[in-house]
């Protein structure tokens, strides 16, 4: 059974048994919704990553960050920047292609105000909530940027209706307290800047995201990508409770002063 | 008065710079690898502020520093204004013309920035540092 199909037959169920009426994107009438709402987890308040958790406030960096040594030392840090299971032959590829390649790219200006993609957005330093609804699950973060996470039954869009975006498109469906989410159609590319895992759009994202205990959760990330990976590449990325903070901070970002310059981020003079 | 002090190498063990340690540094504030400055030292600038910019993606504050050659100007890179703002710091907290002392991890190419990593505000305080940390 495929996890969508899953998805659809574990909501049903759970509807069932509330002797709701089954169907997708049903608006349900507000008893029915209320004992739905009833039975999900509440994931309100303030959260960040585990690595935004663990950065010098002043510095932005994470602690321990200069010392790194090994690649494995990072990935402690950092999950999302191991290096995934590529197969051989898309390595060759890229070795290839970095070869005849010359150095010295042109300078560019900054792009760090532009929206994150996902899943990039899962480790990244950004505050976000989590609103649960029977309908969808919303990430908003910060930044402004969001996940629609959509869990009435509906399914994907059509091929025809689905092009590759920066967050992709999400559905989901719960398994008791474990939200399971299925996103597809995220742009390809480097997840988290030019050297890190790259994916190709055909890549499919599964995440089992869950409480551990009252300030922690969880997301178990699993990525398909048969173009890319010799097998799924499976990551573990945690979020923390924010509890020195009792609201999100006004985020404008209008000063970019990090252009690329050939190849490399610099500094700009102020404006 | 000659300010501008290199002050120690950091004792980093050498490491080969792989594409993905380059990047080791990305999550500062969201935005970018620190490749561009020299991790492994550390340079002490003393000056006084010039402008200090409360903005996203990084707060920065531009320090003017006596050197023989004459005054310069440094812009010296920190996290974003939430995670200034969970330190105590806000837009008012260094104003121009405040005297600071800022230890810096400086740019390679010799542009006239740096990443700041400590300092001493206009009473001689250090800046408190310090990260929320996980929660239990």
């Amino acid at each position: 059974m495929s996890a969508r199909a899953g998805g659809a037959l574990a909501l049903g169920l759970s509807l069932a048994l509330l002797g709701a009426d089954v169907s997708a994107q049903e608006h349900w009438s507000g008893n029915d919704r209320n004992r739905i709402f009833a039975t999900l987890p509440n994931w309100s308040g303030l959260w960040e990553s585990k690595v935004s958790a663990l950065s010098d406030n002043l510095t932005g960096y994470p602690a321990g960050s200069f010392a790194a040594r090994t690649p494995s030392d990072i990935a402690r840090l950092i999950p999302l920047l191991a290096t995934p299971p590529y197969t051989p032959e898309w390595l060759r590829t890229q070795r290839a292609k970095t070869k005849s390649t010359s150095s010295g790219a042109s300078p560019r200006p900054g792009k760090l105000c532009t929206d994150v993609s996902f899943p990039a957005l899962l480790e990244l330093p950004l505050m976000f909530q989590v609103f649960v609804t029977p309908e969808e699950t919303l990430f908003l973060y910060e930044n402004g940027d969001a996940r629609h996470i959509y869990t009435d039954g509906r399914e994907h869009p059509k091929k025809d209706d689905l092009w590759p975006t920066k967050r992709g498109n999400s559905i989901g469906h719960w398994q008791g307290a474990t939200l399971v989410i299925d996103t597809i159609e995220v742009n390809s590319g480097p997840i988290l800047g030019p050297g890190t895992a790259d994916l190709s759009d055909r890549a499919h994202f599964t995440e089992r995201v869950q409480m551990l205990g009252a300030n922690t959760m969880e997301d178990d990330l699993t990525i398909d990508d048969p173009p890319r990976f010799a097998h799924p590449w499976h990551v573990s990325t945690q979020w923390t409770r924010v509890l020195d903070q009792d609201r999100m901070l006004p985020f404008d970002c209008q000063n970019d002063r990090n252009p690329v310059v050939n190849g490399k981020f610099s500094v700009a003079p102020p404006q | 008065m000659y300010v501008i002090k290199r002050v120690r190498s950091a004792s980093l063990l050498t490491v080969s710079l792989t594409a993905t340690l380059s990047l080791l540094s990305l999550p500062c504030a969201a935005h970018h690898s620190s490749a561009m400055f020299d991790v492994k030292g550390l340079l002490k600038l003393e000056g006084t502020v010039k402008l200090f910019q409360w903005t996203n993606p990084h707060c920065w504050i531009q320090v003017l520093v006596p050197a023989s050659t004459g005054v310069t100007e440094w812009s010296v890179e920190m996290g974003a204004p939430s995670q200034l703002y969970r330190n105590g710091w806000r837009p008012g907290t260094l104003m121009p013309g405040d005297r600071v002392t800022l230890v810096i991890h400086a740019m390679k190419n010799g542009t006239k920035g740096g990443q700041f990593v400590s300092g001493t505000g206009p009473s001689g305080a250090p800046f408190k540092s310090g990260s929320p940390g996980p929660q239990t």
